[in-house]
């Protein structure tokens, strides 16, 4: 694939899936701390969610943050949106914000 | 200050002061070795704004200096309301 077509499957990836992350490693392996924290957040909160390994996809891994306009991952979409990475989700969820984005997103 | 060694928190202060006149601007060196930051900012540039966008316009203003003499800053964006609470 070329890079617009990467791109292409990554939005189609990111419209078609409700909760998508864009991570190192997979839900059960994750491979790097905020990786890992952002995905146990996501597994308390009880709602289906996508993972995808971007270790395991150079291509993902560099055009993910083209597609997002952001440059570090973990990279989390809801509905369609980029909320954030670890920070922005940790901070989403201790407000309660990030409980009303998933439940209005499922 | 770009290409010094070393950014000490009153350089990214005003940094930060010069890029969002008015705000409050405070910076912890989170590991003593003065390249992971957290940077405390209230700031009326942050109204209506969600936090993804607030921490679009932090890494704006640090982009430069990242994996230069700075490692990894975290941020913490509030308005003026926010930070009243």
């Amino acid at each position: 694939m070329n890079d617009q077509e990467v791109l292409q499957a990554i939005d189609q990836d990111v419209k078609s899936n409700k909760i998508i992350m864009f991570v190192k490693g997979t839900k059960t392996m994750p491979q790097c701390g905020f990786s890992a924290a952002t995905i146990s957040i996501f597994n308390k909160l009880g709602k289906p969610f996508e993972t995808r390994d971007i270790l395991a996809n150079p291509d993902l891994r560099r055009l993910v943050p083209a597609y997002s306009d952001w440059p570090t991952f973990p990279q989390v979409f809801i509905n369609g949106q980029f909320v954030g990475g670890c920070d922005i989700c940790t901070e989403l969820f201790e407000q309660g914000e990030l409980q009303k984005l998933v439940e209005a997103a499922v | 200050m770009q290409g010094r060694g070393m950014m000490e928190p009153g350089d990214l202060e005003r940094l930060v002061a010069a890029a969002l006149p008015g705000s409050t601007v405070a910076v912890t060196d989170m590991t003593g070795t003065r390249d992971h930051y957290e940077v405390r900012v209230v700031s009326a540039a942050f109204d209506g704004k969600t936090l993804i966008e607030r921490h679009r316009i932090m890494h704006r203003i640090f982009e430069p200096y990242l994996n230069g003499p700075v490692h990894a800053v975290k941020y913490k964006t509030l308005t003026p309301a926010e930070s009243a609470r």
